[in-house]
């Protein structure tokens, strides 16, 4: 059989469907109920009168305390991105590039040239990243970005440190 | 007046039809029905074209989120089914892009025309051909799964990638010789 003929066998024969691995309803669900809440909200009733005001509190709370805690995960997130969450993220990253640096200054180190441009770039795109998200706050695809951005950076640091360590050590 | 009839028998033939319409006056058990059934389309869709399981789950959603929010703007002069893969093509390949713009703004690793490694966490039912097809080039791949998987037109790739009519029509040749050129390597 020519590879023509195989080819067009194959596409004849294709199954266009594909079954995702996680339960994605929940998730299209919850964004809805969010966005119907958002303009329900938008009518402006006074906060304290809003029936969900309360539940919506207490969602962001969660959230908050999920992404803290590191056990929010955007990829499985039914949760829509939003500049408070952009914040959080930021706040988070901010004390563990802390915790980081007082190692560093604990063991006398300075990164080296190349690891200092790398980690300089790596906060500049954090922080067009987040630049973008105030404006399409929406965007999971961008949130994403930016927590492995805000990854990057932390494993950068990480390593640096071990590898100065190591060297303490030798 | 061929058209209106042929949009009519389409709307007769719509399975999809009185759930769409109980979906419109804000039925969301309807609109869960609705997404049941063309989830899998939806997502094999949305897979081929951005390669990665967990991405392509995301875009899913924001499809069906969408589909939701323009239900109203849908008015039956096709098949929902049509509707729904057109929605689901411009989400898919607007963030597509959205991504890539970022990629290369923050100057990480992005080259267009590369050969993508193959995905670790791919869909358990993916077909031969598919793996094949993750293989290709970016945009060769969307031309080729927008072409000759999902049956539209050049005209219409070229409208919804924004390219011209002879570079779909190239690029889709350059998938056949790719792909062909695999296959014989077998």
């Amino acid at each position: 059989m020519s590879n023509q003929q195989q080819l067009d066998d194959l596409i004849a024969e294709h199954n266009s469907e594909l079954t995702p691995r996680r339960d994605l309803w929940r998730g299209v669900e919850a964004a809805i109920a969010h966005a119907e809440q958002r303009k329900a909200d938008s009518k402006q009733v006074p906060v304290h009168r809003q029936p969900g005001a309360w539940a919506i509190a207490a969602g962001v709370v969660l959230a908050v305390t999920m992404i803290t805690t590191n056990i929010w995960s955007p990829v499985n997130t039914e949760v829509p991105a939003t500049a408070q969450l952009v914040d959080v993220l930021n706040t988070h990253q901010q004390q563990q590039r802390e915790q980081l640096l007082v190692s560093y200054q604990q063991s006398s180190y300075e990164p080296s040239a190349t690891a200092e441009a790398e980690l300089t770039k790596l906060r500049d795109a954090g922080d067009a990243l987040s630049k973008a998200l105030q404006e399409d706050p929406q965007n999971q695809a961008l949130l994403e970005m930016l927590r492995w951005v805000h990854e990057q950076e932390l494993m950068l640091l990480q390593s640096e440190l071990k590898s100065e360590t190591r060297w303490q050590q030798l | 007046m061929v058209a209106q009839v042929i949009a009519a028998h389409e709307r007769f033939l719509d399975d999809d039809s009185p759930l769409v319409e109980r979906a419109k006056a804000g039925d969301m058990q309807a609109f869960q029905q609705l997404f049941q059934r063309h989830q899998k389309r939806v997502f094999g869709l949305v897979y081929r074209l951005c390669n990665d399981t967990s991405y392509a789950e995301d875009l899913a959603q924001e499809v069906f989120v969408q589909v939701w929010h323009k239900l109203q703007s849908f008015r039956g002069e096709s098949k929902f089914s049509t509707w729904l893969h057109t929605v689901a093509t411009r989400v898919a390949i607007g963030e597509l892009r959205k991504q890539q713009r970022w990629f290369r703004r923050v100057r990480l690793q992005f080259a267009d025309e590369t050969v993508p490694e193959q995905s670790v966490d791919a869909p358990a039912d993916l077909g031969e051909l598919d793996k094949h097809i993750q293989r290709l080039p970016e945009k060769t791949r969307w031309v080729f799964v927008l072409h000759a998987l999902e049956g539209l037109r050049h005209d219409e790739i070229a409208e919804q990638l924004n390219i011209a009519v002879g570079t779909s029509k190239a690029q889709f040749h350059r998938a056949r010789g790719l792909l062909e050129e695999w296959l014989s390597n077998e």
